[in-house]
């Protein structure tokens, strides 16, 4: 009982030591404010890349009906209504909008004809041939798809099926119009499918880079633990504690900025929309927190000076950036990857080994830190 | 003061190896983020940055047909790649990160599909939407589910039609006739438009625009090297230096003159051996009007950027008082204003106000400079804004350093 108190009253003490660090505060409080921001921002209308709409003929009621529906329902491409061809044309030769999409006049007539002789209709502008920009035309195709789906059918029927010319165009389009689907072709899934893929899809692309910039700042508050215990073993803080002792020392020390910091982004993942469930967010946050642990006291084993730790500190942050999935996943880079304890928790969110990879990276983490402390103690 | 200028400079050239080891790895982690960053927007048919792996019952005829249109007729074919295997090959694909995504294609879909009945498909991803293009696979989804149904309603509303209106047997044959007329108009979607690319005549291409975001961040994240050098822990220097003439602003403008040339010194250093002795101008166009003549009047450009960033930096090192904080500081501000700004994500990304925010931001108006200076166009307007939060930022250090040599410890 008395051993437990006494771990207690080392917990609050150093808790009341770290927070009295304004850089452990700095980075407290970024977390929040960078989720509350990142959320408040991507409720605006935004967009990867931005279309210019713009119609021959502004009275065409089948282009402002497609006009409409390509304008609806939004997350990745921003429309800009231009008044004419001219003005759209304009606009992306002055680098305003990506591309643009212009409509000619009588848009029915021209698409009927289409599904006879494949003579294009709509007109595209683009400043640069772009992968979103191609992809980014699969929605115009899906629009206008329905258009000349019908027509087809139409076609189709008076050419193919004389049996039917006593039936009317508009009773054609009813057995048309009577097969209904029900919803979506695909059903999206994670490897994991107990997870629902819902709030991906919901979830803005301002968002994505959230959980791993949070993974980072834990890494970031790991490694200021691991600069402020080298400034204190300089000052002969814990000269009173044994040899035996000074891992697990050493161990609590980093660990508790690192949970604290850990609880931050607990709440800040619930608060963006990011959680996926209590009891797998703290699995995830509990083994992160060990790995990142294990990590920072390893590399401040092989810095050795405080002067050492702080100059790599910024260029390791650089390195967990880059290398780990937070803005791009260069898959290039797969074999290093795996060093980085960040890849291996934005990789378990979804994926079960990856926490298996996370309890295997600890354990052999901590055995390294601990041959390592025994060979640089001797030497 | 002259003499507490050239000391400053000593202080630096001593440390001027580390430091450029330092930059060196900077430089090599953003060149290989900028590399990532152009690569997921190339469009050529060997840089197809989506590849999908079709799995399930493609015993059918039909359907292993409708994979090789897929693969070799449609305008997709560009950004994706579909390649067929089984859903364990798949998965490791998936986890590996060689996939964007499989799908998996239920037994019995096939002879479903020809009585009327379209079964669900099972598309697995990841959750490392980090790519641009993987974003865009909701998008692309649709539409195809978007497009089969729409098919589906010609073929079975014929179908029914026949069923009807007619006493003929072979209603099914005349229905797959139908769908193969359908299959015909998927494929050839896209030629109902043209598409004509204009060029990019006035602005940054997209790479070039990454390019110069980089670059931004690069000149950001300087500042941490040189973190240990110019925080103070304690103010005693700066009283004896005013004891002795030295006041606030000479004491400031002597390290940040200092500062500011080892920062410039370094950046001159990468553009030059980037932008003089590689050939980049396939991949970055908007660079392919420099030579090796034109990067020292280009650099005199760049000074008006530098100057911003740098004084910038410098307040940061005067209002931190140990080195953890000022490295945290540093790397935090760099991280922060290099994200607003459009360093990591294009600004175009952001809502306008986010855009209309990042024009005021020092970082903002430095990457927006250093993106005039590489496509050519020079705005006065903007250097002269940039002069002005200059000189307001210089002003808070002195300000911020007479406090230091006046104040209470």
């Amino acid at each position: 009982m008395g051993k437990i108190k006494k771990l207690f009253l080392w917990y609050f003490l150093l808790n009341k030591r770290f927070l009295k660090k304004v850089g452990l505060w700095a980075i407290l409080l970024i977390i929040p404010l960078l989720t509350v921001a990142l959320n408040i921002v991507s409720l605006e209308d935004n967009g990867i890349i931005s279309v210019a709409l713009a119609a021959e003929n502004k009275n065409d009621a089948l282009v402002s009906e497609i006009i409409d529906e390509i304008r609806q329902d939004n997350r990745l491409m921003r429309f800009v209504v231009a008044s004419t061809p001219a003005e759209a044309e304009n606009l992306v030769k002055d680098g305003r909008v990506d591309a643009a999409w212009i409509f000619p006049d009588n848009l029915a007539q021209k698409l009927n004809n289409f599904v006879n002789d494949k003579q294009s209709v709509i007109r595209i502008l683009e400043r640069e041939e772009t992968v979103p920009l191609m992809l980014s035309r699969e929605k115009l195709s899906g629009v206008i798809y329905k258009n000349c789906s019908s027509s087809l059918y139409i076609k189709y029927v008076r050419e193919n099926a004389l049996e039917l010319n006593s039936v009317s165009d508009e009773r054609l389009m009813e057995y048309y119009n009577d097969i209904k689907s029900d919803g979506d072709l695909f059903e999206f899934s994670y490897t994991n499918e107990a997870h629902s893929t819902k709030d991906a899809r919901e979830t803005g692309y301002l968002l994505t880079p959230v959980r791993g910039l949070m993974a980072i700042m834990l890494v970031l508050s790991g490694l200021a633990a691991a600069m402020f215990y080298t400034a204190d073993d300089k000052n002969g803080t814990f000269a009173w504690i044994s040899q035996k002792a000074k891992p697990f020392v050493a161990g609590a020390f980093h660990l508790i900025p690192i949970s604290i910091t850990a609880l931050a982004m607990l709440i800040s993942l619930y608060l963006s929309g990011l959680w996926i469930g209590f009891l797998r967010e703290l699995l995830l946050a509990f083994l992160y927190v060990i790995c990142i642990t294990v990590f920072c006291m390893t590399v401040r084993l092989i810095c050795g000076s405080g002067k050492i730790l702080g100059a790599i500190t910024p260029i390791m942050m650089l390195l967990f950036i880059v290398i780990c999935p937070v803005f791009l996943d260069i898959k290039v880079l797969r074999p290093i990857q795996s060093l980085f304890p960040t890849f291996h928790y934005l990789s378990a969110v979804h994926n079960n080994k990856f926490i298996a990879f996370m309890a295997v990276y600890a354990v052999i983490g901590s055995v390294v830190y601990f041959l390592l402390s025994k060979i640089l103690h001797k030497a | 003061m002259r003499k507490y200028f050239y000391l400053q400079l000593k202080r630096l050239i001593k440390i001027l190896p580390p430091l450029l080891i330092a930059c060196l790895v900077i430089s090599l982690a953003l060149g290989v983020f900028l590399g990532g960053m152009i690569e997921n927007d190339k469009n050529d048919a060997k840089n197809q940055k989506f590849k999908i792996a079709v799995v399930g019952s493609t015993e059918d005829s039909y359907l292993n047909m409708g994979v090789k249109a897929l693969e070799t007729l449609d305008s997709t074919r560009f950004a994706v790649e579909i390649e067929q295997t089984d859903e364990v090959t798949a998965r490791k694909n998936l986890e590996s990160g060689k996939l964007a995504a499989y799908v998996v294609i239920p037994k019995g879909f096939a002879e479903a599909a020809y009585r009327g009945d379209i079964m669900k498909i099972k598309y697995y991803t990841t959750d490392s939407a980090v790519g641009v293009v993987s974003i865009f696979k909701d998008e692309v989804t649709k539409t195809i589910s978007d497009i089969l149904v729409d098919s589906q309603k010609g073929v079975y509303g014929f179908g029914d039609a026949l069923q009807e209106n007619t006493s003929i047997s072979n209603i099914g044959d005349r229905m797959t006739a139908l769908s193969l007329e359908y299959v015909s108009l998927i494929l050839k979607r896209s030629e109902i438009y043209t598409v004509s690319v204009l060029g990019v005549s006035s602005g940054l291409s997209t790479a070039g625009y990454f390019l110069c975001g980089i670059l931004t961040l690069f000149i950001l994240l300087l500042g941490i090297v040189a973190t240990g050098v110019f925080i103070k822990k304690d103010n005693s220097l700066c009283r004896v230096i005013s004891a002795k003439g030295g006041n606030a602003l000479w004491q400031v403008a002597s390290e940040y003159l200092a500062y500011f040339l080892l920062i410039f010194l370094i950046v001159s250093l990468v553009l030059t051996v980037i932008l003089g002795f590689t050939d980049l101008s396939d991949v970055i166009p908007d660079i392919s009007w420099l030579v090796l003549a034109d990067i020292p009047l280009l650099l005199i450009k760049l000074i008006p950027a530098v100057a911003l960033i740098t004084a910038l930096q410098f307040l940061l090192f005067e209002i931190s008082s140990s080195l953890v904080s000022g490295v945290l500081l540093q790397f935090l501000t760099a991280v922060a204003l290099g994200y607003i700004s459009g360093c990591f994500y294009p600004i175009y990304f952001f809502p306008e106000s986010v855009q209309k925010f990042s024009q005021l931001l020092p970082s903002g108006i430095a990457r927006v400079h250093i993106s005039n200076c590489i496509s050519n166009a020079f705005d006065n307007k903007l250097v002269l804004a940039g002069a002005v939060y200059f000189a307001v930022i210089m002003l808070i250090t002195v300000i911020v350093r007479r406090y230091r040599i006046v104040g209470k410890e």
